[in-house]
């Protein structure tokens, strides 16, 4: 079920700060440091199952959606990467549906090409016309069971490579139309990829009136209270867990296959982390009610 | 399948480097990295369905382990821990099949009680009698198909309530599960290089397993544990290290609306990684040669 609380958030013009998730663990992480919303990005799912994101489906996604809304029992709201909606109008309704029925509560759907290309991942991206667009969105909002179940429109239409759509490439302008253009057919926030300065982001949010705005955040970026102030509401981490994860562990094993010692990393994190996120307390408390301690 | 190289690493008297891993790109990871082995542990693998070593079940055994054997296409062995082994022998013989067909090359199966108390993490251990467990291990042994799957038999009478740190019994467990087949032990608890040196030598001639780190009181160098003749290290703080790293980044999120400053090297050093990990170059080439034909 989707969860009323983003959309709430986002009518009283709360900031909705979104970390990325991928599994139980990270979940439940996110919740014990206070966050109030989940992300769930194609990227990191895609490094996560090793696979990359324009090879994950739609069913990898709505899997790790579930695993994620349920680790909280689904009292955070969950924003997806829906990429491309997997399909034409007819696959972006069903991906809507199997997504909703996930547990999730927001999805953004983009305008790249479908298939996903992989050299996206080199900044070589492609996105379908306009129009093209429009109806994939016009779809997805008829699919929604649910009000509270939000479709952000996303666009790469910034920085897409010249080719027969955009035979000059991307830019500010194009980007501004396919929002006007999500807008039009009733999406319920807009997000623009590949802008970094603030500058780009104040014009975003001066072109595009009346609707929350979506920012992705991650190391060297703007901090929320930069979002903030250039009018972006919702805050995603589409990279930094896992790469806070690989990066540690990386660090932690290279001594041991070097010099056969291995230390584990300093952290501020507790010592019984696992247990207080597997909620180990309660069940001592169980057991020692019945089979004993 | 289970795959040989593992049983051969034992023979050869190659040191058994096996990290803790959980899904496919930890699993990469430790591939790219150089480790020839990877382990899936109970600890590790409950706080990942988030409810903790006792309340995991085959199934989530099965799918974790195949992930991670998935992730690096099946060419590592990977040792699973199956704790108790999920019931009585009808329930182990299941078990092992199971873990079998998921591309498993060994698991550890030990003499605690099942269902598995949750009170095992305070320090408060139970173990079942001797002979059920050396019924447990007869039985794992008569289900496995290959020879290349290893039974290693883990024993935890040493500091359980009921073995109350009596050492011998601990020895009589490790070669009442020798008798039914085991191909490596696994005895826990120790609490220094004194009991490591004294169940080397009570149990001479198979390889014998360890929780390996060069912290605690039987932590030391993979160099020191190969001259007490520790053949098998399960290192199992991978998970630790890896929620310690997410915990700092988001708190300092949490606390002050960014996150901590990192180089640009670190950033490119990630993408650098990532890429290598996701196979990009792999994926690209063929890109350039059919849909961004020349780019």
């Amino acid at each position: 079920m989707a969860n009323p609380k983003l959309r709430q958030t986002l009518q009283r013009g709360e900031m909705a700060v979104a970390p990325g998730t991928y599994d139980v663990p990270t979940a439940r992480l996110m919740q014990y440091l206070g966050f109030e919303n989940l992300y769930v990005g194609g990227f990191q799912t895609g490094t996560v199952l090793g696979t990359t994101e324009p090879l994950t489906t739609v069913t990898q996604m709505a899997d790790i959606g579930k695993t994620v809304a349920r680790a909280c029992r689904e009292d955070l709201p969950v924003i997806l990467d829906a990429g491309a909606g997997f399909g034409d109008p007819v696959h972006v309704m069903h991906t809507v549906r199997v997504l909703e029925a996930s547990g999730v509560t927001a999805i953004h759907i983009e305008d790249q090409t479908y298939p996903k290309r992989v050299s996206y991942h080199k900044g070589l991206e492609h996105v379908v016309p306009i129009d093209v667009y429009q109806q994939r969105l016009e779809y997805a909002l008829k699919a929604r069971k649910s009000e509270d179940f939000l479709i952000i429109g996303r666009n790469d239409g910034f920085r897409a490579a010249p080719d027969a759509v955009l035979p000059g490439g991307g830019g500010r302008e194009e980007a501004v139309k396919r929002a006007h253009a999500a807008i039009e057919v009733g999406v319920d926030a807009i997000m623009i990829i590949g802008v970094s300065e603030r500058e780009d982001f104040q014009y975003f949010r001066s072109q595009i009136k009346d609707i929350p705005m979506v920012a992705l955040a991650g190391f060297g970026s703007l901090g929320v209270p930069d979002f903030k102030d250039v009018g972006h509401q919702v805050v995603i981490y589409p990279a930094s867990t896992v790469q806070s994860s690989l990066m540690a562990i990386q660090a932690m094993y290279e001594p041991l296959l070097q010099s056969g010692e291995i230390f584990t990393p300093p952290t501020e994190a507790p010592g019984d982390l696992g247990h207080i996120l597997s909620g180990m307390a309660d069940k001592w408390e169980v057991e020692e009610a019945t089979t004993g301690g | 399948m289970a795959r040989p190289e593992l049983r051969k690493m034992l023979e050869n008297g190659e040191m058994v480097l096996a990290p803790a891993v959980w899904d496919a790109v930890t699993a990469r990871l430790m591939r790219h990295m150089g480790f020839k082995v990877l382990y899936t542990p109970g600890s590790g693998t409950g706080v990942i369905i988030g409810e903790g070593e006792p309340l995991l079940t085959i199934t989530d055994k099965a799918i974790v382990a195949e992930r991670v054997s998935e992730g690096v296409d099946d060419e590592l062995p990977v040792i699973v821990d199956i704790e108790c082994g999920y019931g009585n022998p009808v329930h182990i013989q299941s078990a092992i099949r199971t873990l079998e067909d998921a591309g498993v090359t060994a698991i550890h199966i030990e003499d605690q009680l099942y269902p598995q108390r949750v009170s095992y993490f305070r320090g408060v251990e139970h173990v079942i009698p001797i002979d059920e467990y050396q019924q447990r291990i007869e039985y794992a042994v008569k289900a496995r198909r290959s020879k290349d799957f290893l039974i290693i038999a883990r024993n935890d009478v040493y500091h359980s309530v009921e073995g109350g740190g009596d050492r011998q019994q601990a020895v009589q467990r490790a070669e009442a599960a020798l008798e039914a087949g085991a191909d490596a032990i696994f005895i826990t608890g120790m609490k220094g290089p004194e009991d490591m040196e004294f169940f080397r030598r009570a149990v001479p001639d198979v390889p014998q397993a360890m929780v390996a780190g060069t912290k605690g009181p039987t932590g030391m160098s993979v160099e020191a544990y190969k001259s007490m003749g520790y053949q098998i290290l399960l290192y199992i703080f991978t998970l630790h290290a890896s929620l310690g790293a997410i915990y700092d980044t988001y708190k300092s999120v949490k606390e002050t609306g960014y996150l901590p400053s990192s180089s640009t090297d670190t950033q490119q050093n990630f993408m650098s990684l990532a890429s290598t990990l996701l196979d990009f170059e792999e994926k690209w080439a063929v890109e350039a040669a059919t849909t961004e034909s020349g780019r």
